[in-house]
């Protein structure tokens, strides 16, 4: 029996997936648009799916992303002997995995908006508006 | 025999009795507790109990887990309650009556004694004794309270007459205001996953019963109840109260008043 508050490198891959996630949910809706109307729709569906680990992993960092890394966020203050082990290591693994999420999507460097790749340096949208300046000039 | 005549008579009959009337207030201390019901033939037959101790209950919500598995779509999920009540069942049950056995030897002396008793009848005595709900005998709860928080909760509790279990009703918890690390605490009950065989990436999810964190919660939050009776005579004060009140209607009466979701009746008009 795995208890998922203590499976660190299980954590850091939930993580990691739980942001991909959130990241590509506006294509994964177009994709579930297309599925409605493909022939094969779970293998739309499968394609798109980024977890690859038992819900209990994603049930913990729910827990603590939204009760407690977004409060703290806020400015709400907890004080050591509010928060037991599991929940600080698990804090510091969110806090880890979002500093590794940041590097792989670096923010475009024209908009600010993340980017697919972590060699990227402009989005589309930016390039195209820089090629069109570059053309009237 | 109609079909619908036969259900109506398997039907337990549960009679209200709201918690102010007078003579009509929960006994806690009652020392046994009977359940009794109509069987599929029409018999009457009557489950009795010692009174549920907290360690009662505390190895019932600990054979309480939900299970959720991986699916092609999500995960589904799954609450195991059956074997946690039979396990209570066990525990408690003294004597049955109306139930016939060869030579005419008491059930209890029966080798296999409880387990002889039909397990959906067991399940079925479980059913009235965990009936604990949110009571609708609210008459505006958009009126806020000055201090603190109050819950009713509706509860079967012991036979009125054979056949015919007494339901009380508008039994009143009344709390301290929970606070957000109160909320948090509950919260982090239902999330402690733990990950069965198959490894973390097949293994079936499990979350074990957060009924301890609810009745700790009650004993540190309730101030006062109302339709409660030990010793004939009204519960007062909050250790009376932790150490006496029954641990299920405690988890219940936490249950609804950190209760996440609206209820049935709140419904928003839309055009």
């Amino acid at each position: 029996m795995i208890a998922v508050y203590q499976d660190e490198e299980g954590l850091r891959t939930a993580a990691l997936e739980l942001m991909e996630e959130t990241f590509e949910a506006p294509q994964r809706e177009k994709n579930e648009q297309l599925a409605e109307y493909s022939s094969n729709p779970d293998a739309i569906r499968a394609a798109m799916e980024k977890r690859t680990l038992s819900p209990g992993y994603y049930i913990w960092l729910r827990y603590v992303a939204e009760e407690i890394a977004r409060p703290l966020e806020m400015g709400v203050v907890f004080h050591e002997q509010d928060l037991d082990p599991e929940e600080f290591s698990t804090l510091v693994i969110l806090a880890e995995v979002r500093a590794k999420f940041q590097r792989l999507h670096p923010p475009c460097s024209g908009c600010g908006k993340l980017l697919p790749n972590e060699w990227d340096k402009t989005c589309n949208d930016c390039q195209r508006a820089q090629a069109a300046a570059a053309r009237r000039s | 025999m109609e079909t619908s005549e036969i259900v109506a008579r398997q039907e337990n009959q549960i009679e209200n009795r709201a918690a102010t009337e007078q003579n009509a207030l929960l006994p806690l201390d009652s020392p046994e507790r009977a359940v009794s019901f109509r069987s599929a033939g029409g018999k009457i037959l009557r489950h009795v109990f010692r009174r549920f101790t907290a360690t009662d209950w505390d190895s019932c919500f600990a054979h309480m887990i939900a299970e959720f598995a991986k699916e092609k779509d999500g995960y589904t999920q799954t609450i195991d309650m059956d074997y946690a009540y039979l396990v209570l069942y066990e525990r408690a049950i003294e004597r049955v009556e109306g139930y016939e056995t060869p030579g005419g030897i008491e059930p209890s002396k029966l080798p296999d004694w409880p387990e002889c008793i039909p397990q959906h009848h067991r399940l079925r005595v479980m059913s009235l004794i965990t009936n604990v709900s949110y009571s609708d005998d609210v008459a505006d709860d958009s009126v806020l309270e000055a201090e603190g928080v109050s819950v009713k909760i509706d509860a079967v509790w012991n036979e009125t007459r054979p056949g015919a279990m007494k339901q009380y009703r508008g039994l009143v918890h009344h709390f301290a205001a929970p606070t957000k690390q109160h909320r948090r605490r509950v919260i982090k009950a239902k999330s402690r996953a733990r990950v069965g065989g198959g490894g973390g990436k097949n293994g079936v999810t499990i979350i074990p019963s957060g009924h301890g964190v609810l009745t700790a919660l009650y004993d540190e939050l309730i101030e006062r109840v109302d339709g409660y009776a030990v010793n004939g005579r009204e519960l007062t004060g909050k250790s009376e109260i932790a150490s006496q009140m029954d641990a299920f209607h405690k988890a219940s009466a936490v249950a609804q008043l950190f209760q996440a979701s609206p209820r049935e009746e709140e419904n928003t008009e839309t055009e």
